[in-house]
């Protein structure tokens, strides 16, 4: 993994030419791994007549083999035991059931300067100890999910006084406790710590919404942060232009935009995306993203939209380099942002999900 | 969106509703029933109001080729005509459906038999298209039942309009209608109303109906329309140009939503090898027929995935409920309709294609082998399975012998509607013998399957005989002599 780790500890997490080279090392070393490791991803591979050879410059990153997370849902492939896993994690899958997910310890170990620079360069990165709103679920053994995870280990880089949860699991389902949280929230107001909110834009609006109704504004510590992340998900229709979401976290919870932040990530891609100060999501020197057309797969121009296909070497678990998800994107060049970030940055407008087609065919239970 | 007497309403208190409706209804009930034949006539009136703001509002959401819906609401204005609403009480009621039919019982007293209303019709829509509503809750209207409408949860206000209009037609239907968004979740909202109701009538999947069946009293009548799978039957008679047009017409104009729609294509063979020279050889016309019928503009995600205009960063592109994306323009000002030589629908082909590459990826793995064509393809499967497809005119291709086909079809009998039967004349009396026992109901060509005409049954049966009851009644007391 000698490669990858060179990547992964590069200084200037936003200089995509300086670790070029490296990256495209890192990627063939993963290729290698997978290929030896994994039966299902050679096969794949050679269905595509692809091989790593075919691997020379930056531009060649596009011909690895994609694989939709809708295909993933129902065909999990490994490269290593699922129980030898390091950080394991579920997903929805098609069927309702639950599928596999996860990342190796040595990935997990070579991950970790990415999460931390990354927090560091966003200014999210605090010794100040500070008290948390999760704004999910309640980790318990039973619930493995990934988004739980990564709220949980959001906490860990500023050191936790306490965490609020907002989804209680109250023995037999999660409960969603908002006067809970609400009062914690104006407890917080007297505390000399400051108090993070992470989590799901949808529980933030409800809050925010709610306290404001009922008359309720708080001036939180001038350190609190707002971090949000997973998408709207089932709840877009009643999506929150950003612009109204920020106003309110001024407006209720005394956080101004700044200390508002954004987060992509997929269970299946394990790179963090940090959204800069104008809420764009630059890519890091961790991954290169590509937009896909929507009729023929191939790479598409900046400004033209499509699936999205997220390209990352790290990960021994499972061969998930190249992954596309339901995601509709666009790239945009750097310069159209001006944040000072150099590398180009995309944007979600929407997801292709098949629950919106309205048919009364017979379904197959392979699309429920 | 609610209606209850003629008048469109906001939200509707259950405990009102529920200290209210056993009267409002009751005394409707024990008056004369409404004329449905005033019905058909108010209903005629309003057919012929169906114009082009009405096609674009009933386009909106749907994914049908703009073809088909043009021909589709053509269609409907004949359909809802008052003379073919009459026609269609005839049809399936009989020539004096509604009226006193005098008959003596065993003693020789008169009876007389009469077509009556069921009572009260609750219909529960799923948002299959937004105007089935409107014209389930029409069927009720038109067999003298009052209706209470329960709104699909992502269903548009078309229906509730239509209906809202239809009571400005004729006054006297207003307590004849009631309609509620009430969502699936109000359990004990459902239950009450299926109470008062002497039928349920279910349009939607297995889930929606099986939920119903535990809502609604044992003793209530229950019409369930359910979905359904259709598909065609090719034998090495049956295989011509003509005929397979047909079916291609049919997978790419209707992006096989339907319920009549194509999903499947089975041929009387053996093994894959006939069936991977038949999917060569179809795949041609099945291209053919989709640059005829390119994959539906229409318009851009509906539901709770679209993403409205407001959020998006300047000079970046958006895909909003009611808009299309075309190429590198701004939003477009009102609802666009792509039309068939314009604009694509980024996320509706996206999907596709997700989900025909997911599909490749799967058949790398398996027997099947997917034939990629422009917008549409075939897959081989080694199964014999009936079954839904990708859709969008993705189908599949299975070989299933002849001889084995009733007992490949028969498991899937309450799913099975519309065969296209491709064939030679000597093997049709036979092969439609075999499909209709099976359980299928309708036997065509391909250019018909998603094709109605005035008078068709629904699912097997005259829906207006389902909402109707038949009552026998003694004329006169034992002792009276006559009738």
């Amino acid at each position: 993994m000698k490669a990858c780790r060179r990547l992964f500890s590069g200084k200037q997490i936003y200089d995509l030419s300086q670790t070029e080279d490296f990256f495209l090392e890192a990627i063939k070393e993963t290729l290698f791994f997978h290929l030896e490791n994994c039966a299902d991803y050679r096969i794949i591979l050679e269905h595509f007549r692809f091989s790593v050879q075919d691997i020379k410059g930056i531009e060649d990153i596009s011909k690895i083999p994609m694989l939709p997370t809708l295909f993933l849902k129902s065909h999990s492939l490994f490269s290593m035991p699922y129980e030898k896993l390091f950080i394991k994690a579920t997903t929805s899958g098609t069927s309702g059931q639950p599928v596999k997910m996860g990342l190796d310890f040595s990935s997990g170990i070579t991950a970790l300067p990415m999460v931390l620079r990354t927090f560091r360069y966003h200014k999210l990165l605090s010794a100040q100890p500070v008290n948390y709103i999760i704004l999910g679920y309640e980790p318990t053994k039973r619930n493995q999910m990934g988004a739980v995870k990564t709220a949980f280990g959001a906490t860990l880089l500023s050191p936790a006084l306490h965490r609020e949860y907002a989804l209680k699991d109250n023995g037999t389902e999660y409960e969603l406790d908002m006067e809970g949280v609400i009062q914690y929230a104006r407890k917080c107001e007297r505390s000399s710590f400051p108090l993070r909110l992470i989590g799901f834009p949808h529980y933030l609006y409800l809050l925010m919404q709610e306290m404001k109704e009922r008359g309720i504004c708080v001036q939180l510590h001038k350190n609190s942060k707002v971090l949000l992340g997973g998408g709207w998900k089932q709840f877009s229709a009643e999506a929150a232009p950003r612009e109204v979401l920020y106003q309110l976290a001024e407006e209720v919870l005394g956080i101004r935009e700044e200390n508002c932040k954004e987060f992509f990530a997929a269970v299946e891609h394990p790179v963090l995306y940090c959204a800069c100060k104008n809420h764009h999501y630059h890519i890091p020197i961790y991954s290169r993203v590509l937009i896909r057309d929507s009729k023929d797969l191939k790479p598409v121009q900046n400004g033209t939209p499509g699936l999205l296909n997220l390209i990352t070497p790290v990960g021994r678990g499972m061969p998930y380099l190249s992954i596309m998800t339901d995601d509709i994107a666009v790239m945009h060049d750097s310069r159209e942002c001006g944040c000072g970030i150099a590398s180009d940055w995309f944007e979600i407008l929407g997801r292709c999900s098949m629950e919106d087609i309205k048919t009364c065919a017979a379904a197959s239970a392979r699309y429920l | 969106m609610n209606l209850i007497k003629g008048q469109i309403i906001d939200s509707v208190e259950a405990e009102e509703l529920k200290a209210n409706m056993s009267t409002w209804i009751n005394q409707t009930l024990i008056r004369e029933p409404i004329d449905p034949h005033d019905v058909a006539r108010a209903c005629g009136e309003m057919a012929k109001m169906l114009n082009e703001e009405f096609a674009e509002a009933f386009m909106e959401g749907q994914f049908l080729s703009e073809s088909f819906v043009r021909s589709y609401i053509k269609e409907a204005k004949d359909m809802l005509s008052e003379e073919r609403l009459k026609e269609r009480i005839r049809t399936e009621l009989g020539g004096q459906a509604f009226q006193r039919v005098e008959r003596t019982d065993n003693d020789g007293g008169c009876v007389y038999e009469q077509v009556l209303p069921l009572g009260v019709l609750l219909h529960v829509a799923a948002g299959n298209m937004d105007v089935l509503p409107a014209y389930s809750v029409l069927e009720g209207l038109l067999t003298g039942n009052i209706n209470i409408l329960k709104m699909p949860s992502d269903g548009s206000e078309l229906s509730v309009r239509i209906l809202h209009a239809l009571t400005e037609q004729i006054p006297e239907i207003k307590e004849y209608i009631y309609v509620f968004d009430y969502t699936s979740q109000d359990v004990e909202i459902l239950k009450f109303l299926a109470d008062l109701s002497d039928g349920v009538v279910v349009w939607g999947g297995d889930e929606a109906v099986k939920a119903f069946r535990t809502y609604a009293r044992p003793d209530t009548r229950l019409i369930e329309w359910g979905h359904k799978l259709s598909f065609a039957y090719v034998t090495k008679e049956g295989m011509n140009k003509e005929g397979l047009r047909g079916i291609a017409e049919n997978i790419c104009l209707t992006n096989q939503l339907l319920c009549s729609s194509c999903q499947e294509i089975m041929i009387d063979a053996e093994g894959m090898d006939e069936l991977d020279q038949f999917c060569r050889d179809f795949l041609p016309v099945l291209e053919a027929a989709r640059r005829k019928y390119p994959i539906s503009g229409g318009h851009a995600i509906a539901g709770r995935n679209a993403i409205s205009g407001k959020h998006t960063a300047k000079g970046s592109h958006t895909i909003a409920r009611s808009h299309t994306i075309a190429g590198n323009h701004a939003i477009a000002e009102k609802n666009a309709i792509a039309d068939t030589t314009g604009t694509e629908n980024v996320p509706l082909q996206a999907q596709v294609t997700l989900r025909m590459y997911s599909e490749r990826l799967h058949s790398i793995f398996t027997e099947k082998k997917v034939y990629q064509g422009e917008g549409c393809s075939i897959t081989a499967c080694p199964d014999r399975l009936p079954e839904a497809c990708v859709q969008f005119g993705n189908c599949l291709a299975k070989a299933v012998p002849a001889d084995e086909l009733f007992t490949t079809l028969r498991p899937y009998k309450g799913k099975l509607q519309t065969v296209a039967l491709l064939c030679g004349e000597g093997e049709r009396e036979h092969l439609t013998n075999i499909l209709l026992r099976a359980g299928a109901v309708r036997v065509t060509d391909g250019f018909n399957m998603s094709a109605s005409y005035a008078g068709l049954p629904h699912d097997g049966v005259y829906s207006l005989q389902r909402y109707t009851k038949i009552v026998s009644v003694r004329k006169k007391a034992t002792d009276q002599p006559g009738c």
